[in-house]
């Protein structure tokens, strides 16, 4: 894993995609947007990411594809949290191996610390 | 009164008794036998007088007279025993008897006196109300096995008729009666129909039950023969239909709400009666009750589907409140951070709480749009009808949107005004429908094309995009509500915007289709009749 990398959010909504990347740019991470998967690997192809936020409900490439795309082509993948304003999102998040998941609608403090617990601070 | 005098008032009792009177001694050799008993039993006095009773008792009980010699020699009386009995011709019949011990001088005992009545009619209407009885309860709760509910059926009716028994339920399409439940009590013969129903099935126009469905009336075919059936069966059926060794048939539907829902047929084999009215009227009680379970076997299914339905539709609708819920907390939560570190000037205050307005009135309008479906439902969406001219309308509606998304590309083509009668809030609301579809489903860059002209007798609106299309098997659900076509790609929405739209349409006497441009994307026809056209809505008193 990229020690270095960006944090790489990938989310159709362009307001909580802005919201998320102000956050953690606040707290000093490096952010990159996506707005879906084919978007999200043209980025990781540019610049491996330390962490990866993923929408899973998305047009075009969707978050189940963008997963297995993801891992078919990376070593070492980065660590994936699923972000899902769908039902069960621990389940989606198990479906995919995710590392973990935050649902919809979230508290911006928890996904501070849930991203610092996964790659430390910034 | 003298014995002789008795002895001969006797004899008159029994020679003209309704009831079968008979005798025999204790080793069962017959010594009185009336003339009821002839009539009952087939057998004359002089054929049965001086010998053995048995020739009349089923082979399978042959317990039966034994034990009954046996208790009479103790003295008994036996009251009221029902059992069966063989005619001469074969048949069997239900008996009810009463036996007596007769007793010489001394008071010893040396035979039994019977009285036996016919009680067949009268157990067999028992029998078939309690099966009537026992299928009403079956039949009236909602199943989801509806095979296994009918082939009870076709196993309690041909027990009670001493028939075979077949459930036909039209297929999807109508053209055929299928085979839902099939039973002979001879296996041979139940597998010979079944093969031959299986090989060939039975067309809905062709046959005895082609000709039931059709006329929804009962058939009785009392003495069956090829000949009287050979001008309409099936063609194919006709090398089969000798082997199934048929005596006699009925055909009945079994109907539901003024519908025949399906087709219930009875087969006798010899050496049974042929069937009676009796027998038709008892088919077709049982085929009104299976008429109601088929029903409800609909209904069931159907209200299963609406449940999952509206348990898919519920998951969405979560999903599409979560996400403007998702930015009205967290843009409120980064704002606040923000202000206590006194990093935000007045412009990003300005701006984040414009982007929370914003937000709010998404989720408002998707409140909206639920509230939209449930008035359809329950008949409360109302109109206000006036003259609109939809040309200027959708030429506003495309304005509004350029100014609020200028990179959206939306090119309109419109030629002349269209006069309509409609209600303006609501058609503007199909037309932002049918747009944001078609953005949502375009490549980035690629045009939006809008076109409004004058047809004969209509107005049409088409809106067209350069998306994925809509797959042919999706074109007749994309306006059911709840629809959506890929659940797991998100495009935003309830899968209720074209529902919506079809009724607000509908309600303008209008209609809404897709087509598929031979050169890719997806086209939306609106037709809305022209003002002054039969079709239009009644112009409201209360607005234009």
């Amino acid at each position: 894993v990229a020690e270095t990398g960006p944090v790489l959010v990938i989310e159709d909504d362009a307001t909580i995609a802005g919201i998320v990347a102000g956050v953690l740019g606040d707290e000093g991470y490096q952010v990159v947007v996506a707005r879906d998967g084919v978007e999200a690997l043209e980025r990781i192809a540019a610049q491996a990411p330390r962490l990866i936020l993923l929408d899973m409900r998305m047009p075009r490439v969707n978050g189940w594809e963008f997963a297995a795309a993801y891992r078919a082509r990376t070593e070492v993948p980065a660590p994936i949290v699923v972000i899902t304003a769908g039902r069960d999102a621990s389940q989606k998040a198990r479906e995919i191996g995710a590392d973990a998941y935050i649902a919809k609608p979230f508290d911006i403090d928890d996904v501070v610390s849930l991203v610092a617990r996964l790659v430390g601070a910034p | 009164m003298a014995p002789e005098q008795a002895q001969a008032y006797l004899a008159a009792l029994v020679a003209s008794s309704e009831d079968a009177i008979k005798a025999k001694t204790l080793d069962g050799t017959v010594t009185v036998w009336n003339s009821a008993a002839e009539r009952l039993y087939g057998y004359s006095a002089a054929e049965m007088i001086g010998h053995s009773v048995s020739i009349v008792i089923p082979p399978d009980l042959p317990d039966e007279l034994p034990r009954i010699l046996a208790r009479i020699a103790r003295g008994e009386r036996i009251e009221h025993y029902e059992t069966q009995r063989v005619r001469k011709d074969g048949r069997r019949i239900d008996v009810a008897v009463s036996i007596s011990p007769v007793r010489d001088g001394a008071g010893r005992v040396i035979g039994a006196a019977t009285i036996a009545r016919d009680i067949t009619a009268e157990r067999r209407a028992r029998r078939r109300q309690e099966v009537v009885a026992r299928l009403s309860r079956a039949l009236a709760e909602a199943h989801d096995d509806l095979g296994q509910v009918l082939d009870s059926v076709a196993h309690a009716a041909g027990a009670a008729l001493e028939c075979g028994v077949l459930v036909h339920l039209p297929s999807a399409d109508g053209a055929r009666l299928d085979v839902a439940a099939l039973h002979d009590p001879d296996p041979e013969i139940q597998a010979l129909w079944r093969e031959m129903l299986e090989q060939h099935p039975q067309r809905a126009d062709r046959g005895l039950a082609g000709r039931v469905y059709e006329r929804a009336e009962g058939e009785l075919i009392a003495d069956y023969s090829l000949d009287a059936v050979r001008a309409w069966a099936e063609p194919a059926h006709l090398t089969y239909l000798p082997r199934l060794r048929m005596r006699s048939a009925i055909m009945v539907p079994a109907r539901a709400r003024g519908r025949v829902v399906g087709v219930l047929g009875a087969m006798r084999h010899p050496p049974l009666e042929a069937f009676t009215r009796e027998d038709l009227a008892f088919l077709q009680d049982v085929a009104d009750r299976v008429g109601l379970a088929i029903d409800n076997a609909r209904l069931y299914v159907e209200a299963q589907e609406a449940a999952r339905l509206r348990d898919e539709f519920l998951a969405v609708a979560a999903h599409e409140l979560r996400t403007p819920i998702t930015s009205v907390r967290g843009g409120a939560q980064l704002l606040r951070r923000r202000v206590r570190s006194g990093q935000v000037g007045r412009e990003e205050i300005d701006a984040s709480l414009a982007q929370i307005d914003g937000q709010s009135r998404r989720l408002t309008r998707l409140i909206e749009q639920l509230l939209d479906v449930s008035r359809l439902e329950a008949g409360r969406l109302e109109l206000e009808p006036a003259r609109v001219d939809l040309a200027a309308l959708i030429a506003e509606v495309v304005a509004a949107r350029q100014a609020r998304h200028p990179e959206q590309r939306v090119v309109l083509r419109v030629h002349e005004p269209v006069e309509i009668v409609g209600d303006d809030l609501r058609l503007e609301q199909v037309v932002v429908n049918l747009l944001s579809n078609a953005v949502k489903f375009s490549p980035p860059d690629a045009p939006v094309d809008v076109e409004v002209s004058r047809g004969a007798g209509e107005g049409l609106v088409a809106v067209r995009d350069r998306g994925p299309g809509i797959p042919p098997e999706d074109h007749e659900h994309v306006f059911e509500r709840f629809y959506q076509v890929d659940r797991t790609r998100h495009y935003g929405g309830m899968g209720i915007g074209l529902y919506v739209s079809r009724e607000i349409v509908a309600l303008h006497g209008g209609t809404i289709s897709v087509e598929l441009p031979a050169d890719g994307g997806t086209r939306m026809v609106v037709r809305l009749p022209l003002a002054g056209s039969p079709a239009a809505p009644k112009e409201s008193a209360r607005r234009g």
